[in-house]
């Protein structure tokens, strides 16, 4: 951790915490009866609003996963959150500015994009640099910082997700997980204090998954960034603090994994999994065996079942 | 009976130059005809260059030989062509590339560049919606008006409707929902159940490939790490792990229960046969199966 003493992730790190307590006041995020619909052809019908009247707030520091089928209206909601969209009805603030009000100037509004970076799904298509460190410069480049502070920043970005040795590389010779990693340290060299993974981890291999999930949980943790990691992986869901589903644009769960993986019905009906292991305790349940379900951790499930099949022998 | 055996292939990407990457070194292996044969590896591992092989997109370097049903596909170079209707290749997001009025004539265009007959194509155009479940009524509307895993499925019945004897699918599932994934394996089965012909699906996902294939190939730096039942791989967690895959979820939590001196069977892979084998472990197995709380029921 000393490697970041003086860094600028830190010192946001630092300012968390002494703003600690406002913070249990006033949500990092909070929705307000946001409405939307995509704009139709003038000639045609309105289209149905892709979100109904939505609240939700977020606290600083959290990790949240957000769940829903395709078309259920999370990446609209993340967009929103990051001022790429504007509901049609509803408030957003994000730490207390009103991001929807009418006077909100164009230089704030870059600053709530700055404060809110956004990974995105395919990793070939968010790098724009031939060589690794010019890639993560490009975002503290745009936002005219000084040379020697982008230097610093670039190096700590690619530190932090573990990929300085491919500084020099060109982006075209990674894995995509590994160009992942490079596209989140652009963002984080932006210093963020929220970023949104829309589906980040929906192109990888297994190990490209592994890494990135690592990468997230440790921005969250260790660096107090505020995630929102939407994503169709039920397993990947379970590592967050919170998980909320969506569902034809309304909040249809919203707990903690425990909570909201043990409504196996309730998810199934809205077109969404459970975790493989969840999904084998609640069938085991059904049929009259007693294990408690609601456990997430593969080891634990693993004791406990096998307590019970020893049981069952004696 | 083996629908494409390869053989010693290797293949070097921009040769003689500072880039030079060999990116498959004599590979060696078959894909069995009327099966659904998996091909997994992590990125970079060859997989992409090993599909384009197979359809002659990409020539391997002497002496190596792609056989389609026996034959080798470069015995008459100028007849290439007609390799890439019989080895049919969906790439990843198959639905980039929908660009007629209609679903219907987009499912179309594959066989009308056969020069099939009106009537055959009809057929063929109809036959191919019902695979994928896609309806009558949407066969009539711009595919830009459909969601992204109906468009994915129209996009899946213009190649099967070229009836290619062997189809090879790029990531079919990559992106979509549990529901949309079920929709896109559902369609490839019934295809290949009614064709009986051979396709070979390319993923990164160890749970669907568990789920829906009958034999994995495993490639690791361009060669062929592992071959066999989904049941023989998925024993090499270990293996597996190191080189950037894995195994289903299920399948590890099987082996901590083996840790935790429970003696349970080797080669589990799905969640199916685990609840089964621990039901025969506690002795129920006389308890009725694959009830009202199962998600297909």
């Amino acid at each position: 951790m000393e490697n970041f003493e003086k860094s600028g992730i830190n010192s946001i790190t630092e300012n968390l915490k002494n703003t600690d307590i406002d913070e249990k006041k006033t949500p990092f995020i909070k929705i307000e009866n946001v409405s939307f619909s995509y704009d139709s052809d003038e000639d045609e019908a309105p289209l149905p609003p892709v979100l109904k009247d939505v609240s939700l707030e977020i606290k600083k520091g959290s990790f949240v996963a957000l769940l829903g089928h395709n078309g259920s209206g999370k990446s609209t909601l993340a967009k929103l959150i990051n001022l790429i969209l504007i509901p049609t009805k509803g408030k957003i603030y994000i730490d207390g500015t009103d991001i929807t009000s009418e006077s909100l100037t164009e230089d704030e509004m870059y600053g709530i994009r700055r404060r809110i970076g956004m990974v995105f799904q395919n990793p070939d298509n968010q790098l724009v640099a031939t060589v690794v460190e010019e890639d993560v410069a490009f975002g503290p480049e745009n936002l005219g910082i000084e040379p020697s502070e982008i230097r610093r920043r670039v190096d700590e970005a690619l530190q932090t997700v573990n990929m300085t040795q491919y500084k020099k590389h060109s982006p075209h010779q990674l894995s995509g997980g590994q160009k992942q990693r490079v596209a989140i340290a652009g963002i984080i060299a932006m210093l963020p204090e929220c970023i949104i993974f829309d589906e980040s981890t929906a192109m990888l291999d297994p190990g490209g998954r592994k890494d990135v999930m690592n990468t997230i949980e440790y921005l969250n943790r260790e660096k107090g960034i505020t995630v929102i990691h939407i994503t169709h992986n039920m397993d990947e869901a379970v590592r967050a603090d919170r998980v909320v589903v969506i569902n034809d644009g309304t909040i249809f769960l919203d707990g903690t994994p425990k909570e909201v993986f043990s409504k196996v019905q309730e998810l199934r009906t809205v077109g969404l999994d459970v975790p493989q292991v969840t999904e084998l305790f609640y069938e085991l349940n059904y049929r009259g065996i007693d294990v408690d379900f609601s456990e997430l951790d593969e080891k634990k499930c693993a004791e406990a079942l096998a307590n019970v099949i020893i049981q069952n022998r004696k | 009976m083996n629908a494409l055996e390869l053989k010693n292939i290797t293949y070097t990407y921009s040769k003689k130059t500072p880039f030079e990457h060999t990116a498959l070194k004599n590979v060696n292996a078959v894909f069995k005809a009327g099966q659904v044969n998996g091909l997994i590896g992590h990125t970079g591992s060859g997989k992409s260059t090993l599909v384009q092989m197979m359809n002659g997109l990409l020539k391997p370097e002497e002496p190596g030989q792609v056989l389609l049903f026996g034959k080798n596909i470069w015995d008459e170079p100028k007849k290439i062509r007609d390799i890439r209707f019989r080895v049919g290749l969906v790439f990843q997001y198959p639905e980039y590339q929908l660009f007629e009025e209609t679903c219907e004539k987009d499912i179309a265009f594959g066989p009308k560049n056969m020069g099939l007959s009106e009537d055959e194509i009809k057929r063929r155009v109809n036959g191919a919606a019902e695979f994928v479940g896609i309806d009558q009524s949407l066969l009539a509307k711009s595919p830009f008006e459909l969601s992204g895993g109906q468009k994915r499925r129209v996009a899946l019945a213009g190649v099967m409707a070229m009836e290619p004897e062997v189809l090879i699918l790029d990531e079919p599932a990559a992106g979509l929902d549990p529901i949309g994934r079920e929709e896109v394996f559902g369609g490839i089965r019934s295809y290949q159940k009614t064709k009986e012909n051979t396709v070979i699906i390319v993923s990164h996902s160890m749970e669907d490939v568990a789920a829906y294939c009958d034999n994995l190939t495993v490639l690791k730096d361009g060669q062929i790490m592992l071959t066999g039942s989904c049941g023989d791989v998925f024993k090499h967690e270990r293996e597996l792990t190191e080189c950037g895959l894995g195994v289903p979820k299920i399948s590890t939590f099987m082996r901590l229960l083996r840790e935790n001196g429970i003696d349970v069977k080797d080669g589990i892979y799905t969640v199916d046969a685990a609840l089964d084998e621990i039901l025969r472990l506690l002795k129920k197995d006389d308890v009725e199966k694959k009830d009202g709380g199962n998600k297909n029921a």
